[in-house]
């Protein structure tokens, strides 16, 4: 980069800072929500997310034993449909890997 | 970080709602002014910073201390607005027209405050959102390569990318 670019840059840089304070000095927020209202609303989404964890944590259990209960049945009365299933299931989930891996790099190229 | 916040957001993260709440009022304005600079829209910042002290609310437990605690409400509020941007353009083909009505409301607004809406504000609301981030937290908020990287979840190699590429299109705007 050449003396004149880099003391473009800078010129530039100045200029975008000074606005940018402008903005900062212009703008407050409507209104900030007092301490006591927002207390209510820590305390009520606490509730909210214990309440939700309870749940998950029941279904997580539920269904979990309904899966290995499955599973378990399925071993014993058919072994090969079971390791079938297990094996398509890997290679299931391989493939989606790799997609996934494949879109996250080609959403990421346009910014490099 | 001061001694004083950081046992303030222990003492909140442990359940204290009274610590929680005095912390995110502190840093109420701090992250409007952010996202008013970020989104150049004050009614998208004000919907934006009530969403990010809600995730705040939530995910209070996950801050570990390794930042500022502005540092990570900003990164929370940066997610959020890149997030609602992509969901928008998913959603919304008029996203363009939207953008431009809010822009134009925005500078009115300015100007109305006797302020001169200048060359360089024009040229920032037509970067992309993920360019101005960038350009914000190096050029203005001073942080590094590595802890935008960290806070946009990308390489710091994209960060510094970003940011040279946001340099440049406000280079060749202001031209």
């Amino acid at each position: 980069m050449s003396r004149t670019d880099e003391q473009d840059d800078q010129e530039l840089l100045e200029r975008l800072q000074q606005q940018m304070k402008v903005l900062d000095d212009a703008y407050e927020p409507v209104s900030i929500p007092s301490l006591a209202s927002l207390e209510v609303q820590v305390r009520e989404r606490r509730r909210i997310k214990r309440r939700k964890n309870l749940i998950e944590m029941i279904l997580f259990w539920v269904i979990g034993l309904m899966v290995i209960a499955s599973g378990a049945l399925l071993f014993l009365s058919a072994p090969a449909l079971y390791l079938g299933i297990q094996a398509i299931g890997v290679a299931a989930a391989v493939t989606a890997a790799m997609i996934w891996a494949g879109k996250h790099r080609k959403e990421e190229a346009p910014h490099e | 970080m001061e001694a004083a916040e950081l046992e303030e957001v222990r003492r909140a993260a442990e359940g204290d709602d009274r610590a929680l709440a005095a912390l995110l009022q502190r840093h109420y304005a701090f992250v409007y002014k952010y996202l008013v600079k970020v989104t150049m829209d004050p009614n998208a910042a004000e919907e934006t910073v009530q969403d990010t002290m809600i995730r705040c609310m939530e995910n209070i437990h996950r801050y570990d201390g390794s930042s500022a605690f502005s540092s990570w409400m900003i990164t929370i509020a940066t997610r959020i607005y890149i997030d609602k941007t992509r969901r928008k353009k998913r959603e919304n083909g008029w996203l363009d027209m939207i953008r431009s009505e809010a822009i134009r409301r925005f500078r009115w607004q300015f100007e109305s405050r006797n302020e001169e809406w200048t060359d360089v504000m024009d040229a920032m609301t037509r970067l992309t959102p993920e360019h101005r981030v960038a350009v914000l937290l190096k050029h203005y908020y001073g942080y590094g390569y590595d802890e935008i990287g960290e806070m946009l979840g990308i390489p710091a190699g994209t960060a510094k990318s970003r940011t040279a590429y946001g340099l440049r299109q406000l280079r060749k705007e202001l031209g």
